[in-house]
C-alpha cells in the first residue's frame, strides 16, 4: 500500500516536471553571483530579466513562456559542472554565461561537446572567436581587436607617446597586443613602456611612480574588474592625471560609479560598449530600466546589462524564427540574424565565420559638470564606431564552424 | 635599469606601504602572540572597519569615522569572543582557526547583504586629499598621513603592552594563566578585552586603508593573506616581528616592481620561503604557544 502511494506520488511529480518542461522554454544562465565579479552578475541579471519580461509579455517563444534558471558561474570547472547538471536534470534548452574569459572558454567547449547553444555575455577575449570558436558558441561583446580598432585612433590624437598598464592575464595581454598593432599601423605614436600588473593587485603605488618617471603623454589602462577600481582610486590619489592623459579602452560603468563622480574627471578618454545617449532606443531602454529597477545598484543600465539583454533577445528571436528549439536549427538561424532593436546606432548582426556578434563601440569623454543632467550623467559621446568598420577581417577567421558528428 | 631618483622614490614608497601593511598585520599578530589564536576573522574586522567608515563618512566625516568605526568593530570583536571563541580556549588551536575562518566567510556574505556587491569609495579627509611635490617624488598626502597614523597606532599599542601595568598582566596571562587567576585577576575578562582590542586595531586599519584600496566585500580575505604571511615572516606572535615583516614586504614589493613587475605578487611568498628556510620560526619568532 505504502509502495503504491509512493509510486503514485513519484509518477505525478514526474508527470508534473514533464509538463512543466514542455510548457516553458528554459535558459540556463551561469553568471557571477559571488566573489570578485559578483557585481557584474547583478548587472547581467537585470538585463536578462528585462529581455525575458518583454518576450513573455509578447507571447513568449513558439507560443511558450520563457524562464531562466540562474546559477553562480564560479570557476570554469564549477560552471561546466553546473551546466551539465542543468542540461541533464533541469531540461535547459540554451545557455548564456558571464564570468569572464576563463568561464567562457570552458563553456565554449561544453557547448561543442554537448551540441547545445551558449552565448558568452561579458568576455572580451579574442581567443573566443579564433581558436575556441565553434558551431555552438557565440560571443556577444566585442573582442580586443574591435576595441583597439575603435579606440586607438582616438588615443593617437591625445599625444605622441603612450605607456601601457596591462593586467597580466589573457584579457589584459590581448588588449595591449591589439592596441599595439593599431598603434604601429598609425605609425607616429611611440610606446615608452609597459608594466604587467598581476591579477589581484591592490596597491599600485610602485607602478604609479614608475609610470610617472617614464613621462608618457598618454597612459593606457588595460586593467579590468575589481582591480581597476583600486587602480583608478590611486591614480587619482597620486594626481597622475595632471602629468598625462589617462585613457581607458574598456571602462565599465560599474567602476566609474564605484569611484564617485569627482574621480571620473581624471579620465581623458574611455571606450564603452554602450551608452544611453547614442540613440532614441537606447534612451528608451534606459528609461524602462529606471522604471523597473528604481533601487538598482546602478542607476543606469551598464554594458553588462545591455549585452545580457541583447544576447537573450537575439537568441530567442532566432529560436522563434527557426520554429524550433533544436540546436542545429537555431544555430543556422542565428548565423543569418540581424537584430534591429540593437539599442545602438546600427543593427546587431551575427558573423557566420566565427560567431562574433557584431556591434558598435562607443568612445566617450567626461561631461563638464555644468552640463550634467543627473548624478550618473558623467560622460558624453565623442564618436561611435560602427561594428562593421571595426570587426577584424572575415578572412582572419580560422575556426571550423561546421557541425562535427 | 631604473635611475637613482626612481630607486629612492620606490624605496621610500616601499617603506610607507610596509607601514600600512604592518598596521593590518599587527592586530592579527597580537591576538596570536597574546592569546594563541589564529584569527582568520581578522580580515573581516578590517573590512568592517572600512565599510563602517564608508557609511559613517556621510554623517560624522572622516575623523569621526576614524574614532567611531574602530570602537564599533571592537565591540563586535568582544561579542565574537563572548559567543564563539571562549568556548575553544585550551583546545587544539586548529579548532579556533576553522571557526574564525567560518566566521570570516559568513561575515563576507553579511557584508554583501548590508552594503551590496559593488565596490564603494571612501574619500580621503580634505586636509590630505592631494599630493605633494618633493622634487624627486610627487607623493600622496594621504599616504604620508596614513604612514604617520600607522606608526602612531603601532607605537601606542607597544607602549600599552610593554610598558603599562595592564600590559604586564596581559603578558603574564599568556605565560602562566593559572598564576594570574590565583592572583585574583579576572582572566576571562582580560581575554575578552584583549580580543576586543585587537578587533579595534583591525577596524582602525580598515578605516585608514579604505580611501586607498577601495571598499568591497572581498577585501577582508584579500587583506588576510598578506597579514598572515607578514606574521610568518616576522615571527609568529612577535610584535616587532610583524612590523619588520610588513616593512620587508613593502620594500621587496617596491624592488620587484622596478625589476620584475610581473612577479610583484610573488615577492612576499618568495620572501616567506627564504625566511622560513633560515629562520623556521620567522625573523623574530620565539617558541610559540602553537608549538
Amino acid at each position: 500500500m505504502k509502495f503504491t502511494k509512493l509510486a503514485a506520488i513519484a509518477l505525478i511529480s514526474l508527470g508534473a516536471t514533464a509538463t512543466y518542461a514542455q510548457d516553458s522554454v528554459k535558459i540556463g544562465a551561469l553568471i557571477p553571483l559571488s566573489g570578485n565579479y559578483g557585481f557584474l552578475g547583478v548587472s547581467e541579471r537585470y538585463g536578462i530579466d528585462m529581455a525575458l519580461e518583454e518576450i513573455n509579455a509578447g507571447g513568449g517563444v513558439l507560443g511558450r513562456q520563457v524562464e531562466v534558471q540562474y546559477e553562480d558561474s564560479g570557476t570554469a570547472a564549477q560552471a561546466t559542472r553546473k551546466a551539465t547538471r542543468m542540461l541533464q536534470n533541469d531540461g535547459v534548452d540554451f545557455f548564456v554565461n558571464g564570468g569572464g574569459s576563463s568561464v567562457s572558454t570552458a563553456m565554449a567547449e561544453f557547448a561543442a561537446r554537448n551540441k547545445v547553444i551558449d552565448l558568452a555575455l561579458d568576455p572580451n577575449s579574442e581567443e573566443l572567436v579564433r581558436g575556441k570558436a565553434n558551431r555552438y558558441f557565440f560571443l556577444v561583446p566585442p573582442p580586443s581587436s574591435m576595441i583597439a580598432n575603435a579606440f586607438v585612433p582616438e588615443v593617437a590624437k591625445l599625444g605622441d607617446s603612450v605607456f601601457f598598464l596591462t593586467h597580466d592575464y589573457s584579457y589584459g595581454i590581448a588588449q595591449t597586443t591589439e592596441q599595439r598593432r593599431v598603434l604601429e599601423e598609425i605609425g607616429d605614436v611611440e610606446e615608452v613602456g609597459e608594466i604587467r600588473i598581476p591579477l589581484g593587485t591592490r596597491d599600485f603605488s610602485s607602478q604609479i611612480i614608475a609610470v610617472r618617471n617614464a613621462k608618457p603623454d598618454v597612459l593606457i589602462v588595460n586593467v579590468a574588474g575589481i582591480d581597476s577600481t583600486a587602480l583608478l582610486e590611486q591614480i587619482w590619489e597620486f594626481g597622475l592625471y595632471n602629468d598625462m592623459q589617462v585613457a581607458i579602452p574598456l571602462l565599465d560603468f560599474e567602476d566609474s560609479w564605484a569611484i564617485g563622480a569627482d574621480k571620473n574627471e581624471m579620465i581623458a578618454l574611455a571606450g564603452v560598449e554602450w551608452h544611453y545617449n547614442i540613440s532614441d532606443k537606447a534612451q528608451a531602454f534606459k528609461d524602462r530600466y529606471q522604471e523597473k529597477y528604481p533601487n538598482a545598484d546602478f542607476p543606469v543600465p551598464t554594458t553588462n546589462s545591455v549585452n545580457a539583454y541583447l544576447g537573450v533577445r537575439i537568441l530567442l528571436q532566432a529560436a522563434e524564427a527557426a520554429g524550433s528549439l533544436e540546436s542545429e536549427a537555431v544555430v543556422k538561424q542565428l548565423e543569418t540574424m540581424t537584430l534591429e532593436e540593437s539599442l545602438k546606432m546600427n543593427p546587431l548582426t551575427v558573423r557566420a565565420a566565427d560567431h562574433q556578434i557584431v556591434q558598435d563601440f562607443v568612445i566617450v569623454k567626461v561631461k563638464p559638470e555644468a552640463e550634467r543632467e543627473a548624478d550618473y550623467d558623467l560622460y558624453e559621446v565623442v564618436t561611435v564606431a560602427a561594428g562593421a568598420d571595426i570587426v577584424s577581417p572575415e578572412a582572419e577567421a580560422t575556426a571550423d564552424m561546421s557541425a562535427f558528428d | 635599469m631604473p635611475g637613482f631618483v626612481e630607486i629612492v622614490s620606490q624605496l621610500t614608497n616601499g617603506v610607507i606601504y610596509g607601514l600600512i601593511l604592518a598596521l593590518v598585520a599587527v592586530g592579527f599578530s597580537l591576538v596570536l602572540g597574546v592569546m594563541g589564536i589564529i584569527n582568520f576573522a581578522h580580515g573581516l574586522l578590517f573590512a568592517l572597519g572600512a565599510y563602517l567608515a564608508y557609511s559613517l563618512q556621510f554623517h560624522v566625516g572622516y575623523f569621526g569615522a576614524l574614532v567611531i568605526a574602530p570602537l564599533i568593530v571592537g565591540m563586535i570583536g568582544i561579542l565574537m569572543e563572548f559567543v564563539f571563541i571562549r568556548r575553544l580556549y585550551g583546545r587544539d588551536p586548529l579548532f579556533v582557526l576553522v571557526l574564525t575562518f567560518g566566521v570570516a566567510m559568513a561575515g563576507e556574505e553579511i557584508i554583501q547583504l548590508i552594503w551590496g556587491k559593488l565596490a564603494r569609495s571612501v574619500d580621503a579627509p580634505a586636509f590630505a586629499d592631494s599630493f605633494i611635490d618633493f622634487g624627486f617624488i610627487i607623493y600622496s598626502e594621504y599616504r604620508l598621513f596614513m604612514a604617520a597614523a600607522a606608526a602612531l597606532i603601532i607605537g601606542a599599542t607597544w607602549y600599552l603592552l610593554a610598558k603599562s601595568p595592564l600590559g604586564s598582566i596581559i603578558r603574564a596571562g599568556t605565560h602562566d594563566p593559572e598564576m594570574v587567576s590565583i592572583l585574583g585577576m579576572n582572566l576571562p575578562l582580560i581575554r575578552t578585552g584583549v580580543f576586543g582590542f585587537t578587533a579595534l586595531l583591525g577596524g582602525a586599519a580598515g578605516v585608514v586603508a579604505a580611501p586607498l584600496w577601495s571598499v568591497r566585500p572581498t577585501m577582508g580575505l584579500d587583506a588576510l593573506l598578506p597579514a598572515f604571511l607578514i606574521v610568518v615572516i616576522g615571527g609568529m606572535g612577535s610584535f616587532w616581528g610583524s612590523v619588520l615583516g610588513g616593512l620587508l614586504v613593502g620594500v621587496a614589493n617596491a624592488i620587484s616592481v622596478m625589476f620584475f613587475p610581473r612577479f610583484a605578487d610573488l615577492t612576499m611568498y618568495v620572501l616567506a620561503a627564504v625566511v622560513l628556510l633560515y629562520w623556521p620560526r620567522g625573523l623574530l619568532g620565539k617558541k610559540s604557544v602553537l608549538e
